[in-house]
């Protein structure tokens, strides 16, 4: 199963990754909304999205309100990993579609606990 | 009660929410747990690498997060599990202006309801042998150190 990180943050691509590969998957890097749009079109089957929201050029939730209306892609969860923490935009963001919202900062123990709940998985 | 009744008065930069921003942080995104030294001075080596960010709002403000490349490079070696010699200045640069966006972010949050509410600029940061930022005199500013044993960070607020 592969996954895709969208942030501009090198180091934070970096985080998730990591994490996504302890849990024994795979994942995919973009550091930004346009460069994820060129690597969905491509032949790689994404099954999971991890999206920053404040990125130069079309932000996260640009992206997520893009994929959303796409029939190929929106069916993809999408988790929101952001510094955006007032309740107003975790709204918006659901209503546009995320399947989890973390919060920047976060352990690393909570983000594996998102990617699990995001593939349906039980958490102990 | 009118919402204006509902906003908190700050007479000075709450810098208190800024520390623990910045404790949290770091402790929830690398591990470590840092501790505030109550009196020091400033060294041109916490200047090396800057993490700033623009406070926008009545009170606007200047955010930054200064280190040195020793200090650095143990953060964002526990951020992201890269050993220390295999991260580069870009990383290093990268994860102190990430931590410096999380500050604002968190600090945001405990702000919302005084007088210190702000919007975000984009994150940025400045590198170099000998960076000072320097401001008027009187400009009212907060400063603080915040260490543990490889860690050694100067948070400092000052009000445009």
């Amino acid at each position: 199963m592969k996954m895709l990180t969208i942030d501009d943050s090198a180091v934070v691509r970096r985080i998730i990754s990591a994490a996504v590969v302890v849990l024994g998957y795979e994942c995919l890097e973009a550091e930004s909304a346009q460069d994820a749009l060129d690597l969905l079109q491509g032949p790689e089957k994404i099954e999971l999205i991890f999206l920053d929201w404040n990125m130069p050029g079309m932000n996260g939730l640009e992206f997520l309100k893009k994929i959303k209306q796409d029939e190929q892609f929106k069916h993809i969860p999408v988790v929101m990993v952001t510094t955006e923490n007032m309740p107003e935009s975790v709204i918006e963001a659901v209503k546009a579609g995320v399947s989890h919202y973390i919060t920047k900062p976060f352990s690393i123990e909570e983000l594996m606990k998102k990617i699990i709940e995001s593939l349906g998985g039980e958490v102990n | 009660m009118s919402a204006e009744n509902d906003i908190k008065k700050y007479e000075v930069i709450p810098g208190h929410v800024f520390v623990a921003a910045l404790l949290e942080s770091v402790e929830r995104m690398s591990g470590f747990v840092l501790t505030e030294v109550k009196a020091f001075q400033e060294s041109e080596q916490d200047n090396e690498i800057i993490g700033a960010m623009v406070l926008q709002g009545v009170n606007s403000m200047l955010l930054t997060l200064g280190t040195n490349k020793k200090s650095a490079a143990p953060l964002v070696s526990f951020m992201t599990g890269i050993e220390t010699e295999d991260l580069d200045q870009e990383l290093l640069n990268d994860g102190i202006t990430e931590l410096i966006n999380m500050v604002g972010g968190s600090a945001r949050a405990s702000l919302e309801a005084t007088n210190y509410k702000f919007i975000l600029s984009v994150p940025f940061t400045l590198v170099g042998e000998g960076v000072k930022i320097v401001v008027k005199k009187r400009t009212d500013s907060f400063m603080a150190k915040l260490v543990c044993d490889q860690l050694n960070l100067m948070l400092r607020v000052y009000k445009l």
